[in-house]
């Protein structure tokens, strides 16, 4: 899973830390909690799984989510330093990947980078 | 519609690992924003999170009244029940922020306050001795939401604690309480409701004469940072948007707490959502700790024994090493500290010893298989989670 990772970046934690940011402004890395968590798709997540970050609209709410290769949402990407500039560069195209760290039911950690 | 006037912080938690922008304010906004038709969220927020703050709003629909500041302050914790330092505050308040709604819930916060106007309205001071009406607040009904030291009039008994050198407890004893509580009623301007949350999940609801106590409700695992807020975000939506009786909301309140903290899970769930979980059964009697491990492991049966204490526990029997362990001691153990370096072979040896624990903490990646040595345990890799478990059991 290393591969998706440009090696120049070093790694964040993402949160309060401002991501880590090289080259065109969207080698972005980080790791973060999913929010509003769909406990039967995260329930049946292992570590070391990759998910697709995508942006989604519906109304009036405009988010970025995680989901699984088979379109499943798994939660929300939302309350870390980087948020805002993870929305404009997949406005311009760039795609991200989410590698699981932890999930159960309650709770899945990703860690976000560069496809 | 609810306002919520509150703290945008950085939270940064080392076991298990969070590093996260929520503080008491943004939680909140999330937390109501899957159950309320229109949130609004007040706050201060530094400069630098702004941008991301604002996109984190819009992914649950919430709009923001937002003043930029000059001062990121982030809590720092070890683990979920112990927060470091906390930041410091700016050297100077910012001007209040104003808020009027029909609902609000208004949280107290580092950089300044909030002159709040509601019909029905929710405080949680997160501080001693903080008053709502003293900046010119108003609420047609106001309800209160605190921790036990926090309510006014505990400070002088918890100062006399702190110098007969007693341990520090999660909350005052009953006495102390219902004084507080009867001082807190007698004011010329009082809230109308109390609630007092145990710290733990539960809460107890000051109304009427007598008061009514909310179990907390059975969770799986316990992430405690911020879970006192989703209490109050819960109640403030139950009591004040759906005009719910403040018993039945505390219930709701408790449930969504539970809910919580099994991930951190935001947002809220719908009433219908929660309404099968079931109460917890607070620990009575003594609890028998045994270490299994070094050096450091000792020290943790100590601070562990000092944490039960503080959760209202009473700490009977501290024991390290299975050679330490008297044969008295072998059924009826509550918690097993294993280390973190320990192997498979120890905890066989300790289950051949005829150790039969309540719960298992073991901070390795192999914690689950534990179970095969004490099938009936409850293992957890979290500490907080493991400390949960000791003092509350799901009901039977």
């Amino acid at each position: 899973m290393g591969g998706y990772a440009p090696d120049q970046i070093k790694k964040s934690k993402g949160g309060a830390a401002p991501p880590t940011v090289v080259g065109d402004g969207c080698d972005l890395e980080f790791q973060t909690d999913l929010v509003g968590v769909q406990s039967t798709v995260s329930a049946g997540l292992n570590k070391g799984a990759i998910l697709l970050v995508s942006l989604r609209a519906q109304g009036h709410i405009r988010s970025v989510v995680c989901e699984t290769a088979g379109g499943a949402v798994v939660g929300t990407l939302a309350a870390f330093r980087g948020l805002s500039q993870l929305m404009g560069c997949l406005e311009q195209g760039v795609g991200y990947v989410a590698l699981i760290e932890e999930a159960s039911f309650s709770r899945c950690s990703v860690k976000v980078f560069r496809r | 519609m609810i306002s919520v006037a509150g703290g945008v912080y950085a939270e940064r938690c080392q076991y298990p690992a969070w590093n996260q922008i929520y503080g008491s304010g943004l939680r909140a906004a999330i937390a109501v924003s899957s159950v309320s038709n229109a949130v609004r969220l007040n706050a201060y927020v530094p400069r630098e999170w702004m941008a991301d703050v604002v996109s984190t709003l819009a992914s649950f629909g919430v709009t923001g009244n937002l003043h930029a500041s000059n001062h990121p302050m982030t809590f720092e914790y070890l683990h979920a029940f112990y927060r470091k330092a906390p930041p410091e505050p700016p050297p100077a308040p910012y001007p209040e922020l104003s808020v009027q709604d029909e609902v609000v819930l208004r949280f107290g916060m580092m950089e300044g306050d909030a002159r709040v106007t509601g019909d029905r309205v929710v405080y949680d001071p997160q501080s001693q001795n903080a008053s709502f009406y003293s900046n010119g607040s108003t609420a047609g009904s106001l309800a209160m939401i605190v921790g036990g030291w926090e309510l006014p009039g505990t400070a002088a008994a918890y100062a006399k604690r702190r110098s007969e050198g007693k341990p520090r407890s999660l909350m005052p004893d009953e006495a102390t309480l219902l004084n507080a509580i009867i001082a807190l009623r007698d004011l010329p301007q009082r809230p109308q409701i109390i609630l007092v949350k145990d710290g733990l999940g539960g809460l107890i609801v000051f109304q009427g004469d007598q008061p009514v106590r909310i179990p907390s409700y059975a969770a799986e695992s316990f992430f405690r940072i911020g879970s006192g807020d989703v209490t109050a975000v819960a109640f403030a939506h139950a009591w004040g948007e759906l005009h719910r009786d403040p018993v039945e909301a505390a219930h709701y309140a408790a449930r969504c707490t539970a809910h919580f903290v099994e991930g951190p899970r935001l947002p809220l769930p719908s009433a219908a959502e929660v309404s099968s979980r079931k109460p917890s059964t607070a620990r009575r009697g003594e609890i028998r700790i045994v270490g299994l491990g070094d050096f450091e492991q000792q020290a943790l049966v100590l601070m562990t024994s000092d944490w039960l204490s503080y959760l209202g526990g009473t700490v009977k029997h501290e024991t390290f090493g299975l050679d330490d362990l008297g044969s008295s001691v072998h059924e009826g153990v509550d918690l097993l500290l294993v280390g973190s370096r320990c192997t498979e072979l120890e905890l066989e040896s300790a289950a051949r010893a005829g150790l039969q624990p309540t719960v298992v903490f073991w901070p390795s990646s192999r914690a689950n298989s534990s179970r095969q040595y004490f099938p009936d345990a409850m293992a957890a890799r979290d500490y907080a989670t493991a400390l949960y478990h000791v003092m509350r059991s799901p009901e039977r």
